[in-house]
């Protein structure tokens, strides 16, 4: 994909203008992106995407630079561009052989040479009837697919030259379901670190069923209450709680820069002591899961919380110069158009002990949130809010009747002392993460949690 | 560009296709962050992609490559070809457009930057340092920086080329305040054509003042009160519903709500949406759509009656109608709808007179890409902002929630100011607005 001996004289030319460290990143990027909408197939796109990024640091500052070209007389242009022109650092080590990172996550079926489009159309077909079966209120029925084939090399001053290999997958059920003049909706996005037989593991007639039961669910929704009350937050997506009141203001991209409510809470109690979490980029195929990031380190396991302390930040390699803390192989990014920053993988609050039922019998009045949305944070206040979209009322320990979307809200601290129980029903889940290095492919997941006392953003006040 | 569009025309030659029309996108980047009185960050890029959508027997395929060897142009074409193979049968849509040359080079939209790589590193430095010389309570300004784009986009359908070309710059910064327990953070941003046209210390003390004005927080009864968005926010609240309701496509692919109600009420009889392609003031005018069509100005909503969705060739004509030149094409996707400028007509009521009274203006909206539904029109966001009377802030409100349904609130809508206001982009304009039927739940 680029020659190393290109790689070498860039990076030399780098440092003859003074910069303490210079890396190349050079990305190909293959996708395939299917659409069913009822029995039709909507659309089939698809592409190339290719660029290197040349990333200089002088110090802890950044210069970053990318283009679409390969010739050597271009990217030397770029580099002069960003560089500075002080007197010449020391020189680069020598590249090696170029290593290919250990693949911990096998795969079964490259992009482009795996199963003909007739039978991946056919999967979805089957999702989409399987949610249009549901009964004449499905009055929408969609079903996609998105497959990426990642290419990576990246060479660095450190004398760094690795190549890896991405491989996701993604399928998404949506359904629409309408009675009288009210709409309402269903979706699922399951996701792996994986080729298309990621789909051998989930049933497409399950998904279009689930889709459509949430949708008709809906239909009958009742106004959520407003107001602060306890929430029981099931497993899976709802982990996106912890992703935004706690992940993200452990990144030293807001940590170097104070931007984080948690920046000088190291070994301090930061959280119930029931809350123990990870950030884990070695779960086996898990969609948020990586060999090497995107600085060239083996990925791994990183206690963020024990027993309520906080262990450990999301650390890069320029948050690693900021704040003095050990790289934990975090650097991320979304494409060669991005310089990499400290950002998350598979994050969970691990298991508990307690069932989902005893964990509900223990409120009186109060939401059970089966299924969350997204959310968003403002690290340096740690104001947070994420969306439930499948939610119940719970009254004398019972869950009663479906409840209109709402909102929750809070802040990161405060939460975190909130949650009292957690539970044993261990489940990731899907979703992607936008940040300052862009959209990449990240999992949360928790088991089911009790939350004692947060502000429900309902309709009926 | 025009050279590698005529490359791949003649090499889609073989395929004996029905049409195509490719698009062709290079652009440039300087983007720099400043932090700790330094440059933080400081990027530069240059970019290009071409894409092809073909038509082969009916049906539609698309695909794009970021690399212009031969091999890959090829490669490029075969997959948009292998692809038109599996997709829906869809004699509406074509390649249509209307013959000749368009092309949008303003030399308005085109300027020479004067300023030099070091005076925009001074004053990205200057955004930040800037911030703590307003106001005592500044604590830390994270997100400081400034970008300049220049974007060529074209495309060529081997009957009417397109071509646009502009540069623009925007600054923004940040204000991470403190007093006491209390912590506000805001931010602002600018778009100009050049540097000479952003105003910096506007920059700083709209953000400055508003986060300050945040701390002086006290609580209120949650229940419902009457709502003014500030220009912004009123452009992403309203952006997340008008994106399916006035989309031609989700009607035809059965998501827009409101598709079977042209003709009819759907908002209060106060409220005019127009889309105008050449708004005088609108940062990005459009002279003609992703097809080449001329643009017009059309009314949406007409005091409050559903009049128009967005068409192009092929959704007007599966609707049975005429198309209102709103096509729009990404270099990677299919042939989309899109609007252009939006314009929420001004009403009757004086500013004076508009806010008298007590209302909440909402200055901040949190959660808004995961906390609504277009589909059902529910929404549920956190917020921030200020209880006010007769045109004064009394104090700011913070941790509460807003929630409600988009399609009752426009029907809610009790007062329309007389004046237009705009986004920190020029891209939306509306009067001062009083919404109804809006719930706040405070902890």
């Amino acid at each position: 994909m680029f020659a190393k001996e290109k790689a070498q004289a860039l990076i030399d030319h780098a440092l003859s203008k003074g910069a303490d460290f210079a890396e190349i990143f050079v990305e190909k990027n293959r996708q395939e992106s299917l659409k069913i909408v009822g029995q039709d197939v909507q659309g089939i796109t698809g592409g190339v995407d290719f660029g290197i990024g040349i990333r200089l640091i002088y110090g802890t500052q950044v210069l970053y630079g990318y283009t679409n070209s390969t010739e050597l007389e271009e990217l030397m242009r770029i580099t002069n561009l960003i560089a500075k022109n002080e007197d010449p650092s020391t020189a680069a080590k020598a590249f090696g052989k170029i290593i290919p990172a250990k693949a911990f996550h096998p795969i079964e079926n490259q992009l482009g040479n795996d199963f003909p489009l007739e039978q991946k159309l056919n999967y979805l077909k089957t999702m989409t009837q399987s949610m249009m079966d549901q009964g004449e209120k499905i009055v929408q029925a969609n079903a996609s697919s998105l497959q990426r084939h990642q290419s990576i090399m990246l060479f660095n001053s450190d004398g760094v030259a690795v190549e890896d290999e991405r491989h996701y997958m993604r399928v998404v059920g949506q359904s629409v379901a309408q009675d009288g003049p009210d709409q309402t909706s269903g979706y699922e996005a399951p996701g792996a670190m994986q080729g298309w037989e990621f789909t051998n593991g989930v049933d497409p007639k399950k998904i279009g069923s689930q889709v459509a039961a949430l949708a008709l669910t809906k239909l009958q929704a009742k106004e959520c209450p407003a107001g602060r009350m306890p929430v029981i937050i099931d497993n899976g997506f709802g982990g996106v709680i912890f992703h935004e009141a706690c992940g993200h203001l452990l990144e030293t991209t807001s940590v170097a820069k104070k931007a984080s409510v948690f920046h000088d809470k190291m070994g301090e109690m930061i959280a119930n002591p029931v809350v123990n979490a990870v950030d884990d980029g070695t779960i086996q195929n898990a969609w948020g899961s990586i060999n090497l990031d995107d600085e060239g380190m083996a990925t791994q396991h990183t206690q963020l919380i024990k027993d309520g302390k906080l262990e450990s930040f999301l650390v890069d390699k320029v948050g690693a110069m900021q704040t003095g803390y050990e790289r934990t192989g975090s650097g991320r990014r979304q494409s060669y158009k991005f310089a990499p920053a400290s950002r998350m993988r598979n994050t969970f609050i691990e298991p508990g002990e307690h069932s989902l039922d005893a964990m509900i019998s223990t409120i009186d009045k109060g939401i059970y949130c089966k299924k969350m949305g997204g959310g968003s944070v403002s690290p340096g206040t740690g104001e947070f809010n994420f969306a439930s979209i499948e939610a119940y009322m719970v009254e004398n320990g019972k869950v009663t009747h479906p409840l209109k979307a709402a909102t929750l809200i809070g802040s990161g601290p405060e939460v975190l002392k909130q949650i009292s129980m957690v539970g044993n029903n261990f489940e990731l889940a899907a979703g992607m993460c936008g940040s300052v290095s862009g959209s990449i492919p990240t999992t949360v997941g928790q088991a089911a949690i009790k939350i004692d006392d947060i502000l429900v953003g309902g309709q009926s006040a | 560009m025009k050279e590698i569009m005529n490359q791949v025309y003649d090499m889609s030659s073989k395929f004996a296709l029905g049409g195509i029309d490719i698009i062709a996108e290079r652009g440039s980047l300087l983007g720099l962050k400043s932090f700790n009185g330094a440059i933080s960050e400081h990027k530069v890029s240059s970019s290009q992609i071409i894409g092809v959508r073909v038509i082969k027997e009916n049906r539609c395929g698309v695909s794009y490559t970021e690399s212009f060897d031969k091999d890959s142009l090829a490669f490029m074409l075969q997959q948009a070809v292998n692809s038109s193979k599996f997709t829906k049968v869809n004699p509406h849509e074509m390649v249509q457009s209307p013959g000749g040359e368009k092309i949008q080079i303003e030399a308005n939209h085109n300027q020479d930057e004067s300023a030099t790589l070091e005076e925009k590193m001074d004053a990205t430095i200057e955004l930040e340092k800037g911030t703590f010389k307003v106001d005592p309570s500044v604590k830390n300004s994270p997100y400081n920086g400034i970008s300049e784009v220049a974007v060529e986009h074209a495309s060529f359908d081997g009957h009417t080329f397109t071509q646009q070309k502009q540069k623009y710059l925007s600054a923004y910064t940040s204000a991470l305040c403190e007093r006491g327990e209390e912590k506000t953070m805001f931010w602002h941003s600018q778009l100009g054509r050049k540097m000479a046209d952003i105003d910096f210390q506007k920059i700083i003390n709209e953000s400055v003042n508003t986060s300050v004005a945040l701390l002086d927080v006290k609580k209120i009864e949650s229940g419902q009160y009457p709502i003014l968005f500030s220009p912004d926010m009123l452009e992403s609240f309203t952006g997340i519903f008008f994106g399916s309701i006035l989309s031609s496509k989700s009607a035809i692919e059965g998501t827009n709500p409101l598709k079977d109600k042209l003709g009819q009420m759907i908002a209060s009889n106060q409220f005019t949406l127009i889309d105008d392609p050449t708004f005088q003031d609108s940062f990005f005018p459009s002279l003609f759509d992703a097809e080449g069509f001329d643009q017009k100005p059309i009314t949406l909503i007409d005091r409050g009656e559903f009049k128009e969705m967005y068409t192009n060739t092929a959704t007007a004509k599966e609707l049975g109608q005429g198309h209102n030149c709103r096509a729009s094409r990404s270099v990677k996707g299919t042939l989309m709808v899109n609007g252009t400028t939006l314009v929420i007509a001004p009403g009757k009521e004086s500013e004076k007179n508009l806010l008298k009274g007590r209302y909440v203006e909402l200055v901040k909206l949190d959660g808004l890409h995961s906390g609504a539904e277009a589909v059902s029109g529910s929404f549920s966001f956190g917020a921030s902002g200020f209880l006010c009377e007769n045109g004064e802030r009394l104090h700011a409100l913070k941790n509460f929630t807003v929630s409600g349904n988009f399609y009752e609130a426009m029907k809610n809508i009790t007062a329309m100011g007389d004046q237009l206001h705009t986004t920190a982009d020029q891209s939306f304009f509306a009067p001062s607005i009083i919404w109804g039927g809006i719930t706040l739940a405070f902890g």
